[in-house]
């Protein structure tokens, strides 16, 4: 745990120093934010302006951990130091771990600033009724996001054309996740995609807890399916590590690919 | 004729501080005169960072001299210089300047373009420098794929795609494996059976000794140094050199070698585990027992008495231990 | 004499229709050269794919919050900006990767005129982007109900020509920034965001605070996207030809802010030597 941690230290302090990091963190959520207010009536903005900065923190969160962990992993391809990191004492798994929590815990600071961003300039009157449940489900969220960010990642450290796949993880994940509205009104074939992300329980119990919790039966049961899911991440992404660290002994193509 | 006039140049740098004050002025290239006649290879000496690279660039209108001046087939290299590259080509060292993604013809006829030669006089040319640097059946292979010689040869290529009459080559067989550095030699003289005029700038003076006809030697921007090769070698023609191969030798033994009295130079190699110490000599009268006695508790594997070469004249003008 | 084609010092006289081919195939080179994607498939994910998700996201937002707002105004909006993908990163990366792969130096070592290597550049990507426009159309018209039955074809190719040009612009100025900073990525992703934020994509501009608006109005994209929601509804030439005259305009001023910043930086760094920069 210690060494998760102390990797998730550094990758912190690497990131702020990033452009990019600083644009899918602070600038991508922000401008969304923006524009989905700008979108919407008038009359109506008031109620959801909460449910936007919703979607725009948890945005900046799953692009800081894409962009980043998945940046890093190509960088290290370029550059020829990811052998040295699949072949070192320190498992993958705690490594990309470790960076993949670090950038989704950058979250919050999108979260943060889109908060601050309509409170500022577009006065709503925001309040969030269950704090605590929010801050649980918003911790379940990033730990969650991060999980599905090291199968992502593993599979970046397997083949170079994955990352072609970078930039179309972002706006199909939003949609599909309801990131920003909710999912009923997307066709009701794309229901079960939506059920497998994690985040799509998610971001419905951050509203939740935003407005105010009514139903807890059915609260819980959404913080149930994201712990479930993230568990069933994390299996997959512990069995991907595992064939990546087989391949690279067997064959030590990682920088090739 | 003289193709090359190079008159007093300069070069200064301003070098900023972080916080973009503090100017510092730099002279990269001092004062510096040669002439190369047509036809000539000339090689420019020197080691990293003399002012090798500035000169060319000033010479290829790339950067623009501080004072003094240089004609090009009497072109002025500042007030002509969009006529003077059109009457000549250059290279800088190393893999990069090529599109890669880019096959070795494509980047060929693509700089035939920009040099705004017609299609079917590129396309003629191309075929011909294509065999000139042995490129004709890898040339439709992207650039990703060569080695890094076969890169090397294409930026030759590219360098006699104007039918230049003044090729510039900048280090060409930099970090190239002694064979691929043999062959870019082999083409490099083939460019005067061509009646070009070649300023070629390197690091290695068995290089030079091979291909040039004409040296100059470059130190800190300025040519301490110039004339045939063989001019060159009588700068050290009363001197011996002393190679001695050994096992782990330490700095202080190292400094103790270099004091004595008729020690004029010393240089040492590092050949896999052992190292090598050349010694230049005034005298060789009675030294070995004075070396040895420093040496007593150090393996020695070889003592070889040789003649001076250019390289060791290389050494002697720029002075010592460079690696 | 075995190389008389590359020692013949015969004066070569070039004629107009070999400078025009020179032009045009150095448009294909350095697009081929710097830009084209690895692989189609990765083509086909980031132009084709990524967009339509673009389009599908927008379109669902607008549905569940603007009533006031009918889905064709997302389509078309976002279908006409995604064509910055080309404009934008494309010709902006274009221009920059000379500087990583360190062709410049190669480049202003040659006598082809600076006007030409730097136009060139956005040709393809004009093409590219029209392409992409194209095919969010027919998506569009396909899932998500635009209807192009009172549209003049003619003049809506014109205008999304018009548009893409001005877009273009922008990214030429952004790719001759790219040669002096190494910013390249965030500078496109800003400019991409910030066209998406301010010329009208999502809603339009009357929403937007009157300070805001006068970006807006600077920005490239603005009138030509304006202009093309007119012709999708049935306008005709003369609704619009002030419009597409003004985008013309501003992407001819956003070209020329990005030709002279190009020759500043060549001219300063032959200056001060600064071309190791590249």
């Amino acid at each position: 745990m210690n060494k998760l941690l102390s990797i998730a230290k550094v990758q912190l302090m690497m990131r702020v120093t990033s452009t990019m990091w600083i644009f899918v963190v602070i600038i991508q959520p922000i401008l969304f934010l923006i524009m989905t207010l700008f979108i919407m009536d008038i009359e109506i903005r008031e109620t959801y302006t909460m449910a936007a900065i919703l979607g725009a923190g948890m945005m900046g969160t799953w692009s800081s951990i894409l962009f980043s962990s998945g940046g890093d992993i190509d960088r290290e391809r370029r550059w020829g130091t990811l052998e040295m990191i699949v072949g070192c004492p320190t498992p993958l798994w705690y490594i990309i771990g470790g960076k993949s929590l670090a950038n989704g815990f950058a979250g919050i600071i999108s979260m943060t600033l889109s908060f601050l961003t309509a409170l500022i300039f577009f006065d709503g009157r925001l309040s969030i009724t269950n704090l605590f449940w929010f801050i649980i489900v918003l911790l379940l969220n990033i730990i969650s996001l991060s999980s599905l960010g090291m199968i992502i990642c593993t599979l970046f450290t397997i083949s170079r054309a994955a990352r072609g796949l970078m930039n179309l993880m972002e706006n199909p994940i939003f949609l599909l996740c309801g990131i920003m509205f909710p999912i009923t009104i997307l066709p009701l074939w794309t229901r079960p995609f939506s059920y497998v992300l994690s985040l799509t329980w998610g971001i419905e119990g951050l509203r939740m807890a935003v407005m105010g919790i009514v139903d807890y039966q059915r609260f819980l049961f959404h913080i149930l399916m994201i712990v479930l899911l993230t568990i069933v991440y994390l299996l997959i992404s512990a069995k991907l590590f595992l064939i990546v660290e087989k391949k690279a002994k067997k064959e030590a193509t990682l920088g090739v690919y | 004729m003289i193709a090359v006039d190079v008159d007093n140049l300069v070069r200064r740098y301003k070098k900023k501080n972080v916080f973009g004050k503090l100017k510092k002025e730099f002279t990269a290239v001092d004062n510096i005169s040669f002439q190369i006649e047509k036809g000539e290879l000339f090689g420019l000496l020197g080691p990293n960072g003399a002012g090798k690279t500035t000169t060319i660039k000033m010479l290829t209108t790339l950067l623009l001299p501080s004072e003094g001046s240089a004609n090009i087939m009497g072109y002025d290299i500042v007030k002509d210089s969009k006529k003077i590259r059109n009457i000549i080509n250059f290279t800088f060292g190393g893999d990069r300047g090529l599109y890669w993604r880019l096959t070795g013809r494509d980047n060929l006829r693509y700089f035939a373009d920009l040099y705004n030669i017609p299609r079917d006089i590129a396309d003629k040319r191309i075929n011909e420098i294509l065999k000139l640097i042995s490129m004709d059946k890898r040339a439709d292979e992207r650039v990703e794929n060569y080695s890094k010689g076969m890169k090397q040869r294409i930026h030759i290529g590219k360098a006699l795609i104007n039918d230049p009459k003044v090729i510039f080559l900048d280090e060409p067989t930099l970090g190239l494996d002694p064979v691929g550095a043999k062959d870019l030699r082999r083409i490099i003289r083939k460019l005067l059976e061509l009646e070009k005029t070649v300023l070629l700038t390197t690091h290695y003076m068995f290089e030079a000794d091979l291909l040039c006809k004409e040296i100059a030697v470059i130190k800190n921007g300025k040519i301490i140094a110039n004339g045939k090769p063989d001019d060159l070698k009588k700068l050290v023609d009363n001197e011996t050199v002393l190679e001695i191969e050994v096992f782990g030798i330490n700095q202080e033994r190292i400094n103790q070698i270099r004091k004595l009295d008729f020690v004029n130079n010393l240089m040492v190699k590092t050949v896999e585990q052992s190292q090598i110490i050349q010694l230049y000599l005034k005298e060789t009268e009675n030294i070995i027992n004075r070396i040895m006695d420093i040496l007593r508790d150090v393996e020695v594997k070889e003592i070889k008495n040789r003649k001076p070469t250019l390289e060791d004249a290389y050494i002697k003008l720029v002075g010592g231990n460079n690696e | 004499m075995e190389y008389k084609n590359i020692f013949n010092n015969k004066e070569i006289k070039v004629s107009i229709i070999e400078r025009i081919a020179f032009f045009l195939r150095g448009a294909q080179y350095s697009y081929k050269a710097l830009f084209a994607w690895l692989v189609p498939q990765v083509y086909i994910l980031t132009k084709i794919v990524s967009p339509m998700f673009q389009i599908l996201f927008f379109t669902y937002l607008g549905r569940f919050y603007a009533r006031d707002l009918q889905s064709t105004y997302f389509v078309v909006g976002n279908a006409v900006q995604i064509s910055a993908l080309s404009s934008i990163y494309g010709i902006a990366m274009t221009i920059a990767s000379e500087r990583t792969e360190g062709t410049l130096i190669q480049l202003l070592g040659t006598p082809a005129s600076r006007i030409r290597i730097f136009i060139s550049r956005g040709l393809m990507h004009i093409l590219d982007g029209f392409f992409s426009i194209a095919i969010g159309f027919t998506f569009g018209f396909i899932f998500l109900g635009i209807n192009f039955e009172n549209t003049n074809f003619f003049l809506l190719i014109l205008t999304l020509f018009i548009t893409i040009f001005s877009t273009s612009g922008l990214g030429m100025v952004i790719g001759s920034m790219g040669l002096a900073m190494r910013e390249i990525n965030l500078l496109s992703n800003l400019a991409y965001s910030l066209l998406l934020v301010f010329c009208g994509i999502n809603y339009p501009l009357s929403r937007l605070p009157l300070i805001l608006r006068g970006i807006s109005y600077s920005l490239p994209l603005t009138r030509g996207v304006q202009a093309i929601r007119i012709i999708i509804g049935g306008g005709v030439f003369s609704d619009i030809s002030s419009l597409i005259l003004e985008e013309l305009c501003i992407g001819f001023l956003y070209l020329t802010i990005g030709f002279i910043f190009f020759r500043f930086l060549e001219i300063y760094s032959k200056k001060n030597g600064t071309l190791e920069m590249y």
